[in-house]
């Protein structure tokens, strides 16, 4: 399947793409009210090491034997025939077991809503494509098959 | 292939999982002594909390049973296994289910000891559903509640009971709360936390007897001489692996069921995941029984698929916990607590007065436990990491930084660990 890539050569650290996942999993699509007004948790993160200067977007990486999957105590989360890995927030209580179990530390806490949050490479937004893929301006992420 | 399972909770849903991915057809049958579907186990506080409705209860819906073809015997108790026979007997029935390859998934009960005036009906405990309903109910009547045991369901109860403006006084025996599962410090913010809700946590201390007047109970009489106002009891001061139904068959047992690498039991066709078994823990390095939601998960996964045909060795068990109370997260893996200092490292990060702690120890360079409190967020790369045994010297400054990520890690580890991590295990 399809996944998003990093290359982190070409990353800026920018966080476009972080503003880019926040707007299109808005309400509102508008990139200043995402952030300000309903307080959109982005469900990438740009992974930075200062010092290195190493700098990379990293998002869910749906795997095929997922770790959030086996500790999700509600069963709200899921691998869908397709393939991408999927959070039920209706069914989500914030226990965090997914953040504790997830290896890459994609799983993030949503404050405001008080559920788990992650990629679900833009399916819920009837998008073509993820929307940080799109956003980057150095092309340092990739949607591809590997 | 006939497939057997006895239980339906994490480690069943586990085991389903893992059967259908060898064997698509074989039928499997799921016995269990509970009339719901499986039910988030660790969500009944959150029931008796009024956080969720019955409706959000289901761990698997209806549909996940169909499309898996699995025949479920709801509300019905295995009383004995005859083994050579490879059959099983029900309670209060004279049906007897065959099974080719059966999976004991029977997890944990109350531990129960008796305590002086204490009858058996008035024992309340607090591991199923209809506890909590039955807690939820009397919850209305009740004003002043004594739990006895400070581990995560004696505190879990007691913060459903103060949602429902009831005191609650919570008596450990050990010096601290959850010393079961998370460190000192730990326990000193949680202990904090609840006390600031109102609930009264007395440690070093048990109760000695009930007394009850006309049939009512009214007060408990602590070890130390103290007295507390009560009118209900509960019992949380731990659970055991609940192996009854083996009692009559001759599978090696020794607080839970013995289990190998495979899930295999010391007979060939039974095999046992969860809370009932006892497997191998890869910090410790010895066997024990740990009553751990992902744990069963993952155990009755592997014992599917070794069910269903393929060998498979599950070798990563690890105790974690990751809960909330009082609205502060808490994440542990592994020790909490250094058992010794030559060979241990404890490195910290504190601001206390915040809530907030961050600890984790390693030996020989490698994590073999770690505690959380508040800033849990990305703790799954440490889980990775001492699952995995990594080497973690070259960015263990980094480790406890809140920005901690895989941008610390070096570059063609990262590379690696990005490639290979959970892949399709079969």
């Amino acid at each position: 399947m399809k996944r998003v890539y990093p290359i982190e050569e070409f990353c800026m650290s920018c966080g476009l793409c972080e503003v880019a996942c926040a707007t299109e999993h808005s309400e509102s699509r508008n990139i200043v009210k995402a952030h300000k007004e309903e307080k959109i948790v982005p469900r990438n993160s740009v992974n930075r090491n200062q010092e290195e200067h190493v700098s990379f977007s990293l998002n869910c990486r749906h795997c095929e034997e997922p770790s959030c999957v086996e500790a999700c105590i509600t069963g709200a989360i899921d691998v869908g025939d397709d393939g991408i890995v999927l959070i039920d927030t209706e069914r989500c209580v914030a226990c965090w077991s997914c953040i504790m179990a997830c290896p890459f530390g994609v799983i993030k806490r949503d404050p405001i809503r008080k559920v788990s949050t992650k990629c679900d490479l833009c399916v819920s937004t009837d998008r073509e494509g993820p929307s940080c893929v799109s956003a980057c301006p150095n092309r340092a992420l990739v949607y591809e098959e590997r | 292939m006939k497939y057997v399972i006895i239980g339906n909770s994490a480690a069943a849903v586990g085991a389903v999982t893992g059967i259908r991915k060898i064997d698509k057809n074989g039928k499997i049958v799921i016995i269990s002594k509970e009339k719901y579907l499986a039910y988030s186990r660790p969500s009944i506080s959150s029931l008796l909390a009024g956080k969720i409705t019955m409706e959000k209860m289901p761990y698997r819906k209806k549909e996940f049973y169909d499309k898996n073809g699995v025949e479920l015997m709801l509300d019905a108790e295995v009383s004995s296994i005859d083994t050579s026979a490879k059959k099983l007997n029900l309670t209060g029935s004279r049906k007897v289910i065959k099974y080719e390859n059966l999976l004991v998934a029977t997890g944990g009960k109350p531990f129960l000891p008796p305590i002086k005036g204490l009858d058996k009906e008035d024992i309340l405990t607090f591991t199923t559903l209809d506890d909590s309903l039955k807690l939820k109910k009397l919850s209305e009547k009740i004003h002043d509640v004594v739990i006895v045991g400070g581990g995560l369901i004696g505190l879990k109860a007691a913060e459903g009971l103060i949602k429902a403006g009831i005191n609650v006084t919570v008596l450990e025996l050990a010096p601290r709360v959850l010393s079961a599962a998370f460190d000192n410090v730990t326990s000193k913010i949680i202990q904090n936390a609840f006390k600031q809700k109102g609930v009264k946590i007395i440690t070093g201390d048990t109760a000695d007897e009930i007394i009850k007047e006309d049939g009512k109970i009214v007060k408990a009489l602590l070890k130390s001489g103290k007295s507390i106002k009560c009118d209900a009891v509960i019992v949380a001061i731990g659970v055991m692996p609940n192996t009854d139904v083996l009692d009559s068959s001759n599978i090696k047992t020794n607080r839970g069921i013995l289990i190998d690498d495979y899930m295999t039991t010391s007979d060939k066709s039974i095999y046992a995941a969860g809370d009932v078994a006892e497997g191998f823990d890869m910090v410790l390095g010895k066997k024990r029984v740990l009553p751990i939601w992902t744990n069963a998960y993952v155990q009755g996964k592997v014992a599917g698929i070794n069910m269903a045909g393929k060998k498979l060795a599950f070798t990563k068990l690890l105790p974690m916990n990751s809960i909330t109370f009082c609205d502060v997260p808490i994440i542990s893996m592994g020790f909490t607590e250094a058992p010794n200092k030559e060979e241990y490292k404890v490195i910290e990060k504190n601001d206390i007065k915040n809530n907030i702690h961050k600890r984790i120890i390693l030996k020989d360079n490698v994590l073999v436990g770690c505690c959380f409190v508040t800033n849990i967020d990305r703790a799954g790369i440490i889980t990775g990491l001492m699952k995995d045994s990594i080497d973690v010297s070259d960015y263990i400054g980094a480790l406890l930084d809140d920005d901690f990520s895989f941008a610390h890690f070096t570059k063609e580890f990262r590379a690696e660990r990005l490639k290979t991590v959970n892949k399709a295990i079969v």
